[in-house]
């Protein structure tokens, strides 16, 4: 009961600090307006496809050989086609970003397996293999009896990688929340100190209450009050900039729950390693810009590369982008698994350190 | 029957011995007053009453029950008014009252209601809704003291409760805590003004150094000191008066200079007016009157630690 009357009293702290709250909904959602706007030429404009990566794997009559070398032939000045052995193998290629797509022909029909990493050089690929289904279709008419049977005048597609892709306005509508998910460390980290400063930790340490109730209220107090903010966030951003959260809200929502967790636990425990309340917040400041900036929230970042790669994969925010934008675009439903299993975790370590700090300081 | 009781009771910082060996009881129904200048021990005295800090060695005892083994019993009978005001500013006054009574295990409308009441007891009844932010310093204070209050303790701990507040809010808090102790409350009271001290206190102790050095009634502390004598000695402008000179003076104890007044207290077999006012003369000083005051506990105060209350 004493948890609930710390968690309460919390929020509502929380509530009356209308600075801090009027920060964490307004500071996103102009975020989310200038960088969605100013920014969606990169998610939109034309862009230089240069030259096509296909494997190819050809099966079945002579004719139908015959005519994808041909159509090979035709095509060669803006593709580059390579013979793979095996589906596995075609397949693995473009999931690993080596190929734009991977085409089999053999009786039953084409298939195409696409990337939506590049989006663009596969839709180009797409419709080129389409055009050639359609020149069998003509060459029938003109005689070319039985390819009709063998050659189907459609284009089977299989995506490896992703079905949609985000505009500029949900990409920066996602990331902008689980940048702000960060934030929660800040407040987070003046949540007991808060209480030294306000005299009030006299209060509660004489109260017939353990320190586990009050650690356990705050801590809960601060994960609800911040799950409401980002919330309003959501439904704000939705309704303002028609922000897309997919068909698997319940999952997003895990997700941005396990990193709201992650972040109050990483801002309680720098509280305690940080001996000023002003350097752990100038701490924790400096922590999630850097997250968020290698975590995409203000550039996307597109295939980093070496150490680039190593500092994106580090940052808190790419875990939960990556794993949100795949559930959303991809519905990876398993790709949160891991996202919430380290965040849970790290979130383990923190509060015991931080109970534990707690526990054996005399006093509060 | 004592309500508190300390017996041997110890607090170390790493060496420094910030309580040593301490012997207390109050007995219920006291007011009682805790001097001691600043770093005398009675703060780490009241946090360790208040299980706030852990003992060194020694135990305490309150309503007969050791509070090391009955934490929660001693905590429910304990009400602390910290010396800095301790309320949230983002919470009404009612709001504040309401979730520190609730954390004594009062709900639904036994909560409002002592709630309601502590404030009311204060004066702050038509101030239930307000914040704090809007109160001045006595009303602060005030607070302070309800959200110690509504829980309906038997010990309520004041440490300095009318620190820096006028002298109407100062008035009413030593009304309320007079009114308080008629109820039922046994109270301990710590201040830098003595004059409150001796207003409202049944029975005194003086802390110097973590020991208590003297203990009893008023009456009983200032027949401590009949073997000195105290001197008030008022003068125009202090000018070039030197306390440092007087304190050599033959059979002086201390001289303490406030303002215009030089208070100077002496060995009482001893004569050495003539030879103060000599060298008050001396220095030009223009004198205004003098007068032999009986021993009070600020004397009292001052023999036994050499220091002022408020040093």
């Amino acid at each position: 009961m004493n948890i609930i009357t710390i968690s309460k009293q919390t929020m509502l702290l929380l509530l009356r600090e209308p600075k801090s709250f009027l920060f964490m909904l307004a500071f996103p959602l102009v975020m989310m307006l200038i960088l969605g706007s100013a920014l969606g030429s990169a998610f939109n404009e034309k862009v230089d496809i240069g030259t096509l990566r296909v494997g190819y794997h050809v099966e079945g009559s002579p004719q139908v050989k015959a005519a994808f070398t041909q159509f090979m032939k035709a095509t060669v000045q803006d593709v580059r086609y390579q013979e793979v052995t095996t589906t596995a193998k075609g397949k693995n290629d473009v999931k690993l970003g080596n190929r734009d797509g991977y085409v089999e022909v053999n009786d039953q029909g084409v298939h195409y397996y696409k990337s939506e990493q590049t989006t663009i050089q596969s839709s180009v690929i797409e419709g080129m293999l389409a055009a050639f289904a359609d020149r069998y279709h003509l060459a029938k008419e003109i005689g070319l009896s039985g390819v009709k049977d063998e050659v189907a005048n459609v284009v089977s597609e299989e995506s490896l990688t992703a079905k949609k892709a985000p505009r500029s306005m949900d990409y920066y509508g996602v990331v902008v929340t689980t940048m702000i998910t960060l934030y929660s460390a800040i407040g987070a980290s003046f949540l007991l100190r808060g209480e030294r400063t306000r005299n009030t930790a006299i209060r509660l340490g004489v109260a017939p209450i353990s320190k586990g109730e009050i650690f356990l209220g705050k801590i809960i107090g601060s994960v609800l009050m911040n799950s409401g903010i980002i919330a309003v966030l959501m439904i704000v951003g939705s309704l303002l900039f028609h922000v897309n959260w997919g068909e698997h809200l319940g999952y997003v929502i895990l997700v941005l729950l396990s990193q709201i967790v992650f972040a109050v636990s990483v801002g309680v425990g720098v509280s305690y390693v940080v001996a000023t309340g002003e350097g752990a917040r100038s701490l924790l400041l400096i922590l999630i810009q850097v997250a968020s900036f290698f975590g995409g929230a203000y550039f996307k970042i597109d295939h980093p590369e070496g150490f680039m790669n190593i500092l994106v994969h580090l940052s808190p925010l790419q875990w939960a982008n990556s794993a949100i934008l795949s559930v959303i675009y991809n519905d990876q439903l398993s790709a949160i698994l891991p996202v919430i299993s380290l965040n849970i975790g790290l979130a383990a370590l923190f509060l015991t350190f931080s109970a534990v700090t707690f526990r054996k300081r005399e006093g509060f | 029957m004592n309500v508190l009781e300390l017996k041997n009771v110890t607090k170390k910082f790493g060496d420094f011995i910030a309580v040593d060996q301490m012997n207390l009881f109050i007995k219920e129904g006291e007011i009682f007053g805790f001097l001691g200048s600043n770093g005398a021990g009675k703060s780490t005295t009241i946090n360790l009453i208040s299980s706030l800090l852990r003992l060194s060695a020694g135990d305490i005892y309150l309503l007969g029950k050791n509070i090391a083994q009955h934490r929660r019993f001693a905590k429910m009978n304990i009400g602390i008014v910290p010396q800095d005001i301790a309320i949230y500013e983002e919470l009404s006054a009612y709001e504040n009252v309401r979730f520190f009574a609730g954390l004594y295990g009062l709900r639904g409308t036994e909560l409002k209601k002592h709630s309601e009441e502590a404030l009311v007891f204060v004066g702050l009844g038509d101030k239930m809704n307000a914040l704090p932010k809007t109160f001045s310093g006595g009303m602060k204070r005030r607070l302070n003291i309800a959200c110690a209050i509504a829980h309906r303790p038997k010990l309520i701990i004041m440490d300095e409760p009318t620190v820096g507040i006028d002298p109407q809010s100062r008035k009413y808090i030593l009304q309320s805590v007079r009114q308080l102790n008629e109820m039922g409350c046994t109270i301990i009271y710590t201040t830098h003004y003595m004059e409150e001290v001796e207003e409202i206190c049944s029975r005194i102790a003086i802390v110097d150094h973590g020991k208590i050095i003297a203990e009893g009634t008023k009456e009983q502390l200032t027949n401590i000191i009949t073997d000195t004598k105290e001197v008030w000695i008022e003068v125009k402008a202090i000018g070039s008066f030197d306390a440092e000179v007087v304190k050599q003076m033959k059979g002086v104890n201390s001289v303490r200079v406030e303002e215009h007044v030089v208070q100077i207290i002496s060995q009482a077999e001893v004569t050495n007016l003539h030879e103060i006012l000599h060298y008050m003369i001396s220095q030009s000083l223009e004198i205004v009157s003098l007068k032999e005051q009986a021993p009070n506990l600020e004397s009292v105060f001052l023999t036994l630690t050499g220091r002022n209350l408020r040093d």
